[in-house]
């Protein structure tokens, strides 16, 4: 039994299954991310942990303390919403002392609690303002310190930057877990930002139409993908279609190109793919690596990258390189070579 | 943990409200019945419906309330479409002026409209036709909310600047542009302000006693002085009035948004 | 644009300030400020007295009342063909005023009303073994016909008029902030008192004003009801058109002017308040 356990968790509204199987075991002060495109039953799992929604089937453990049927207000859990959903008739200060105020602890406590958050928050000198006079950022912070006075058991952040612009989200990412870290909360982070879920997390839970496809660490879900979904859905991929010529070890063709793979499983005749991630393909040749070679069919600046788009035997192929000075850009229309490590592709 | 279930509280005061709204509702229809001792009939409604009288002041207030429709459109729709396509500044001015019947409460309105107008140069009270001129612009300014509301919210939802552009690039001048471009799309709302305005209008008491004009007002309370039945059978014909006219404000309003959403 | 100004101009303001300028002279036309006395006359005052004692009490009542139901039919989730039906009819009571609601309810409550029969024929046997009736209102010192019954019959259009004015302030609520007082801690109490009221109260009040104003300005119920016979501001001043009952004309114009004062000043508050409320439940 780890601090926080979801088991078998299923839920449907009104006989459509929004949520099944779910199982999770989280540790005390893991940063877990649930990540997938919308619809995909994230929220509704976050909001069955908080008290929102009951789930259909299964039970939430919370310090082997049976938590499924308390209502919400009597968990214990702080959750900062989308909208941030501050109270618009309070101060800044009062948002933040709310929940002291109605368990009933005694203005002075309050009073140091809510310094206390604000100093966490590196907003000292915000505590009478009120929440139409704060940017979004320092809305979103101020929910954070909201739900964390109340020294929660869980941390719960329904896709709390998606409002916000680029450089103040890569900003307050980190500020949370900043934060989560120093207190040692267990927090679970809801997004369909992959970029988000990789670089802040312990453990990432990847989800699609209600299902869990994996659980694991940013390496794990990045470099192993076990689906073709998380591969797609995380990070860019090629897949090529291939016919397998020696399935014992992994050696497949496309056209008379002939590739070997550094993962596979049980290769039973199925159409089978090539999978490899674009930035994993380099310009040349090398002796004992795979070697591909097609032509060019464009060129995309994406800024720090450049994608190669390619045609090898009728597929198409991207390649990311990076945007260096010493970079020598084909032309469209080349042939060109490409080579990458057996290990950096596998077989879906 | 959230019950779908509504609290015994917010169930007692629903009932309450449906049991205010209903019983003198039905209470009115129940004595409207019973003109004749001992048995349910609609004699109140005939004696209503045949007294020639109660036929001229409908028929009188019935006209009012058109020509108080078609002198309102007149005058408010030219004036709301200038200001959404030229002076949209002059809102706040215009939005004021509209609330001013509000302000000036109907009774204290017709007090000024007689000390001004019935003595010269004027002299609106002295022929029934020029009273009724009087009358007119009095509903036309009491109902001019109203109206104003309607025809603004329709504006709001068509594309005034858009249409006219258009249709100048094509050769019309201005009032072939509100007759044939805007009116046309504004149909359901002015429709339906022409029905609060008829509303207004048909149950209007003080502007008809007072001006003396054989309106249809003045001539209920006459009757409610005089008989018992006929009263509350001309109450549940008015509330029918009502009914018919917001029913089909409801009707077209639906059939509107449906137009909007197939864009047939 | 410019007939619309003409017709305002000539038709509204003209009339409106000619009657101003008469609260400011005297007789002969010169100006005075001795009119402003009027509002001494004893017959004056107490009619301003009924005029704001029904006012404020079908305000406050129906404000109640209104808000209650309001709330029954969003946050309280009555049965949708509940609130379907109070929406519905709000817009038609709120509508229903002046000759025909006296009529309906001289149909109920009169002396011979439809309820009042009702109630009179709720007879049973005493232990003495006699008929007993004791419910004949009349009898118990009710009528239709005076400030109370004025009342309940305002209360027809009043409280519908805050049903739809609320409502949507109501419906404006964030589910959010419910869910994150819960989640904090908080029970339904704590999200009423220290959220949801303190940001409702202004729109509440003004709703409660723009009652106020509509009660204070009726006239054809009161006169249809009572003949004219419950002296309201509005009653009074109808008898000063039709025969100068204060034996001064320009009294009388003073007298519409504190009426339009009062108006003015309901409207303004109405105005100011539901801004506020609007503006909280925008962010």
């Amino acid at each position: 039994m780890a601090y926080l356990d979801l088991i078998d968790i299923n839920k449907s509204f009104s006989e459509t299954p929004v949520v099944h199987d779910f199982n999770l075991n989280a540790r005390q002060g893991e940063f877990i991310s649930f990540l997938g495109p919308s619809g995909c039953g994230k929220t509704t799992t976050l909001r069955m942990i908080a008290g929102f929604e009951l789930p259909t089937s299964g039970k939430i453990n919370l310090d082997n303390k049976d938590l499924t049927y308390t209502p919400p207000n009597k968990r214990n859990v702080g959750m900062v919403f989308q909208s941030y959903a501050l109270f618009p008739n309070m101060s800044v200060a009062d948002n933040i002392g709310y929940g002291m105020m109605v368990s009933g602890k005694s203005k002075a406590e309050i009073k140091q609690r809510v310094s206390e958050m604000l100093s966490l928050i590196h907003m000292e000198e915000f505590g009478k303002r009120y929440p139409s006079r704060l940017s979004g950022g320092q809305q979103q912070r101020v929910a954070l310190a909201r739900a964390l006075a109340i020294r929660p058991h869980v941390l719960l952040l329904d896709e709390p930057l998606s409002a916000l612009d680029a450089k103040i989200r890569v900003e307050l990412r980190q500020e949370i877990r900043r934060i989560q870290q120093q207190l040692g909360i267990t927090t679970i982070y809801v997004t369909h930002d992959q970029e988000e879920a990789l670089s802040i997390s312990d453990r990432i839970v990847v989800m699609n139409e209600g299902k869990i496809e994996q659980i694991g660490t940013s390496t794990e879900i990045y470099n192993f993908p076990q689906t073709e979904f998380v591969a797609k859905f995380v990070g860019q991929i090629n897949l090529l279609p291939v016919v397998v010529v020696n399935p014992t070890e992994g050696v497949v063709k496309i056209g008379q190109q002939v590739i070997k793979a550094g993962q596979f499983g049980h290769l039973n005749g199925n159409p089978i793919r090539l999978a490899v991630r674009p930035e994993e393909l380099n310009h040349g040749f090398i002796e004992g690596a795979n070697n591909l070679y097609g032509k060019v069919d464009g060129i995309s600046y994406l800024g720090s990258i450049v994608r190669i788009r390619l045609d090898i035997e009728g597929h198409p192929v991207s390649m990311d390189v990076f945007n260096e000075r010493k970079l020598a850009i084909p032309s469209v229309g080349d042939q060109y070579q490409i080579t990458f490590p057996m290990d950096a592709c596998w077989l879906i | 943990m959230k019950t779908k279930k509504a609290n015994l509280w917010a169930l007692f005061w629903a009932i309450l409200a449906l049991l205010y709204f209903f019983v003198p509702l039905y209470g009115t229809l129940d004595f409207s019945l019973r003109m004749q001792r001992g048995k349910l009939s609609l004699m109140a409604y005939k004696l209503v419906l045949s007294d020639p009288q109660f036929l001229a002041s409908f028929r009188y207030s019935a006209t009012m309330g058109l020509i108080t429709i078609i002198v309102s459109v007149l005058i408010f729709l030219p004036t709301i479409y200038w200001m959404y396509l030229k002076v949209p500044q002059a809102r706040p001015v215009v939005e004021i002026i509209t609330i001013l019947p509000f302000i000036i409460p109907v009774i204290v309105f017709t007090f000024g409209l007689i000390r001004t107008f019935s003595g010269p140069p004027f002299q609106l009270t002295v022929t029934p036709f020029r009273t009724d001129i009087l009358i007119t612009i009095g509903y036309v300014i009491i109902s001019m909310p109203y109206m104003y509301r309607a025809i603004d919210v329709g504006m709001r939802s068509i594309d005034v600047r858009g249409l006219t552009e258009a249709a100048q690039s094509l050769g019309s001048n201005w009032l072939q542009i509100l007759f044939r471009v805007i009116f046309p799309n504004l149909r359901f709302a002015i429709l339906s302000g022409a029905l609060i305005c008829f509303a207004t209008v048909i149950g209007e008491l003080i502007l008809g006693d007072f001006l003396v004009r054989p309106a249809l007002g003045p001539y209920m309370v006459q009757v409610g002085r005089d008989s018992a039945y006929q009263p509350a059978a001309m109450a549940m014909l008015s509330w029918g009035l009502t009914w018919i006219c917001l029913g089909i404000i409801q009707l077209f309003g639906r059939g509107n948004i449906s137009r909007q959403i197939t864009g047939r | 644009m410019l007939p619309f100004l003409l017709f305002i101009l000539v038709f509204l303001i003209l009339p409106s300030t000619n009657l101003f300028i008469g609260a400011f002279q005297d007789q002969q036309g010169h100006f005075t400020l001795a009119n402003v006395g009027v509002f001494l006359n004893d017959y004056v005052l107490k009619s301003y007295l009924i005029s704001l004692e029904v006012s404020l009490i079908t305000s406050v009542l129906g404000g109640v009342m209104g808000f209650f139901i309001a709330y029954a039919i969003t946050l309280g989730k009555a049965p949708a063909w509940m609130r379907n039906i109070i929406l519905s009819f709000s817009g038609l009571a709120a509508n229903f005023g002046g000759v025909p609601l006296a009529f309906a309810f001289i149909a109920t409550l009169g002396h011979t009303g439809f309820l009042t029969a009702i109630f009179k024929g709720i007879c049973f046997t005493t232990a003495a073994g006699t008929q007993a009736c004791p419910f004949d209102i009349y009898q118990a010192g009710f009528n239709l016909y005076s400030v109370a019954g004025l009342t309940l019959t305002y209360l027809y259009f009043q409280f519908p008029l805050m049903i739809l004015t609320i409502t949507p302030a109501l419906e404006g609520l964030k589910k959010e902030w419910l869910e994150a007082s819960e989640n904090l801690g908080g029970k339904s109490a704590h999200y009423w008192w220290h959220i949801a009221l303190p940001i409702l109260w202004p729109s509440i009040l003004g709703s409660s004003i723009l009652l106020f104003a509509s009660a204070f300005g009726a006239y054809a119920t009161a006169e249809a009801l009572t003949g004219g016979s419950i002296y309201l501001v509005t009653i009074l001043i109808g008898q000063q058109i039709r025969g100068d009952v204060l034996n001064n004309p320009n009294e009388g114009y003073a007298l519409a002017l504190g009426m339009v004062v009062i108006m003015a000043v309901c409207i303004v508050g109405y105005t100011l308040l539901q801004r506020q409320t609007s503006r909280w439940l925008r962010s």
